[in-house]
């Protein structure tokens, strides 16, 4: 696929980026390096792999990572239940040694082998899109583990031997920024960081993605979600998901443009902890945001 | 190596010198990724190399700003590097020129090259005041030559002083004598200087930072607090609590007597999180970090309740953090307690911590010390710190003091041996010091 393709199929699917994304993306499928997204919760990082698939027309794997994944939950597992109905069926029919042997040596075989997504992603006749979603709250051990696989797309199952990718997946690793991630990591991956959109971004973004906003009310809610992330004592600034959530309860009340009512009852929605409703109600809220507004 | 590879080379090796870390495979990544691209659009290139040598949020910053400086008209560049050169060199020699203003008996000095440029920008009063102390000297009774490296080291120490003093200034632009005159190294040091006056903040003295500066410090120090608390509340070891049967490996590791179990399998044991034990110095002493103080320990408690809090001087203060309505609350609280603003005596802040308080100190337990160590007793101190070490897992020890001036507190030295203790005097040193310690 070329840039102008890529750019086409992205677009098709909804999905609105600038032209640094759209070259970030696009090196890193050229040189087949997996893409290491980075950004604050909430920015988007995760469409990018769904809006990959979709634009692809292939399936999404996707591993979401947690404290304490390992290989048996992220790359394989044999079925247990599966050789022990096995063995006892097999030891029941046949008295002879040499077929008991291979009888166990089988056991280890594909036949018995769960796959889960890396596996499942590397085994694949076609082209998939691998998710390795929010990396960063993995422990360093699987972080290592997965270096063989982002490096060489191969992972080694000590009772079958190598596996290697017939086709190279399309990878994509998501961090909140939690930890920091090695550089043995950073090293084998391209890098793409998105930050929060600016005002005519996120405008395009809630009309793509919720159909029917009326114009005011996207204008109004881009520019009060900006004048938020502006605001230095909210700690948690409010995502595009929120914005999105946003928009939408505001319809749901009814509103078709932003005032004080609309905003007051549905300020949870936007601001999610205690503290930086707090800090913004001190503040004064949204007066300042209103009185420009109306200048 | 044609034109355009070498262009490229430089490029990276600029990088490299303002400090972003691009590795041998990432440069030739780098090349590669333009083969794809239409290398005569700025955009493309700029996205393609930034996708392959900057490889987090500061590292993309640094980019940015080397990308604007290096890829320009060429002959532009040259211009632009041969009168910075000049410059440069004009201000070395005046640099020299007053450093041989700085003479003992009629002989020069020997004065690290650092010192050199701290003592060109200081202030005329300050540059007098160690003139007249050389001239004293060198006029002194029975004062000969030998006395050369006393004088010597007296004024090492007092310009190493003034070091720290300025740091972060402007007067004190540290590196120009080393700085490399060729163009990679110039545009370097441009970009380390941009970096610098954009992060201003950063650089600043904890101590030092001013009224306005203070929302973006607090949110500054609130991320880091919170990023520090997060790493340290992950699930690094196993609990000893006892494990419940593994029925599938119990199944697999008796595949080969055909299910019969001979050997049982036990779950892995569940792992468990680190506990958070804050000692706050609130002490006199403390007085000019108490912003820095306050907002660290509200920030370790961020939407939490993991993390136990103490307030210590010459006595100990438990906090409720829960009971906090708000920051300023807080605030008020703290102001309001027995311990602000007394004298500083670390030795009862650990012994109450060890024999008195209801906190449970075990193996899991990390213990971050906010404080600048200067205290009574500091013998007995050290020996408490030691007793606390061995209860718990391990002692971090955040001193808002700068290191240069650790050497001149009591019993530093000793704290050292049972702790971990780093410089968070800068917003910046406090974000490297989060980033580097040791979390398993």
């Amino acid at each position: 696929m070329d840039l102008i393709s890529l750019r086409s199929a992205l677009e098709a699917e909804n999905y609105i980026f600038d032209e640094d994304f759209l070259v970030t993306v696009y090196v890193a499928l050229q040189l087949g390096k997996p893409l290491l997204v980075e950004g604050a919760a909430g920015v988007g990082k995760t469409e990018v792999a769904k809006a990959l698939a979709a634009a692809y027309g292939v399936e999404l794997i996707r591993l979401q990572c947690y404290e304490g994944l390992d290989e048996a939950k992220a790359l394989y597992e044999w079925n247990y239940q599966k050789q022990l109905l096995s063995i006892q069926l097999g030891s029941a029919g046949s008295e002879n040694r040499n077929a008991c042997r291979m009888q166990i040596e089988s056991l280890f075989s594909q036949d018995f082998l769960l796959e889960r997504p890396l596996l499942k992603a590397i085994s694949s006749d076609k082209t998939e899109v691998l998710l390795v979603d929010e990396i960063d709250k993995t422990d360093e051990e699987f972080e290592a583990f997965l270096l063989e696989l982002l490096s060489d797309f191969q992972v080694s199952i000590p009772e079958l031997g190598t596996v290697k990718a017939k086709v190279k997946p399309i990878v994509i690793l998501t961090s909140n920024n939690t930890r920091q991630l090695s550089d043995a990591l950073k090293r084998r991956c391209a890098y793409l960081f998105i930050d929060y959109p600016d005002l005519e971004k996120e405008m395009r973004i809630i009309n793509a993605r919720i159909k029917g906003v009326p114009e005011r009310l996207v204008r109004d809610a881009a520019a009060a979600v900006s004048f938020l992330r502006r605001n230095g004592s909210i700690y948690k600034k409010p995502s595009i998901a929120e914005t999105l959530d946003w928009v939408a309860a505001l319809m749901a009340v009814g509103k078709n443009r932003l005032d004080e009512d609309g905003a007051d009852k549905t300020l949870g929605f936007i601001l999610k902890n205690r503290e930086d409703m707090q800090a913004f109600r001190k503040d004064g809220g949204f007066n300042e945001f209103f009185s420009e507004k109306h200048r | 190596m044609n034109s355009f590879l070498k262009n490229i080379v430089e490029f990276i090796e600029v990088l490299r010198l303002a400090g972003v870390r691009a590795s041998l495979s990432e440069s030739m990544d780098a090349v590669k990724a333009l083969q794809h691209i239409n290398v005569l659009s700025r955009a493309e290139v700029r996205a393609a190399l930034s996708a392959c040598l900057a490889k987090s949020d500061e590292e993309r910053k640094l980019f940015q700003t080397v990308f604007d400086r290096f890829f320009i008209d060429p002959e532009e560049r040259s211009h632009w590097a041969a009168s910075k050169r000049e410059q440069l060199a004009q201000k070395k020699h005046e640099i020299a020129e007053n450093a041989a203003e700085l003479r003992f008996q009629e002989m020069q000095l020997e004065i690290r090259d650092d010192l050199k440029e701290i003592y060109t920008a200081l202030p005329e009063d300050l540059k007098q005041s160690i003139l007249s102390f050389l001239a004293k000297t060198s006029a002194g009774k029975n004062v000969g030559p030998a006395f050369k490296s006393i004088a010597e080291a007296m004024v090492h120490s007092r310009l190493s002083k003034l070091k720290t003093t300025f740091a972060g200034s402007a007067a004190a632009k540290q590196g120009m004598m080393e700085t490399v005159l060729s163009e990679a190294g110039l545009i370097a040091r441009e970009v380390a200087e941009v970096r610098q006056q954009e992060n201003d903040l950063m650089y600043k003295n904890i101590g030092d930072l001013r009224s306005e500066d203070l929302p973006n410090v607090i949110r500054l120090i609130k991320q880091f607090a919170e990023t520090l608390r997060k790493n340290m509340l992950r699930r690094y070891k196993t609990s000893k609590k006892k494990a419940r049967l593994d029925f599938k490996k119990t199944l697999r590791s008796n595949l080969t007597t055909g299910g019969i179990q001979f050997r049982l399998k036990y779950r892995q044991k569940p792992r468990h999180r680190q506990k958070l034990l804050v000692l706050c110095d609130v002490s006199a002493s403390m007085y000019r970090f108490s912003g820095f103080v306050l907002q660290f320990t509200t920030g370790m408690h961020q939407n939490t309740a993991a993390a136990e809090s103490y307030l210590f001087s010459e006595a100990v203060e438990h906090l409720n953090m829960q009971g906090f309505v708000n920051a300023m609350e807080f605030e008020r609280t703290v102001k309001q307690s027995k311990v602000w603003r007394r004298g500083t005596d670390i030795c009862k802040a650990v012994e109450h911590l060890l024999y008195e308080s209801r906190t449970v100190l075990n193996a899991s337990t990390v213990v971050i010390m906010v404080s600048d160590a200067k205290t009574l007793n500091s013998d007995k101190a050290a020996q408490s710190l030691k007793l606390l070490a061995a209860r718990v897992k391990r002692i971090i020890w955040l001193n808002p003091v700068p290191e240069a001036e650790w050497q001149g507190i009591t019993g530093t030295e000793n704290f050292r041996e049972h702790c971990l203790m780093m410089d968070c005097s800068t917003i910046e040193r406090l974000s490297k010091a989060c980033a580097a310690l040791p979390l398993g």
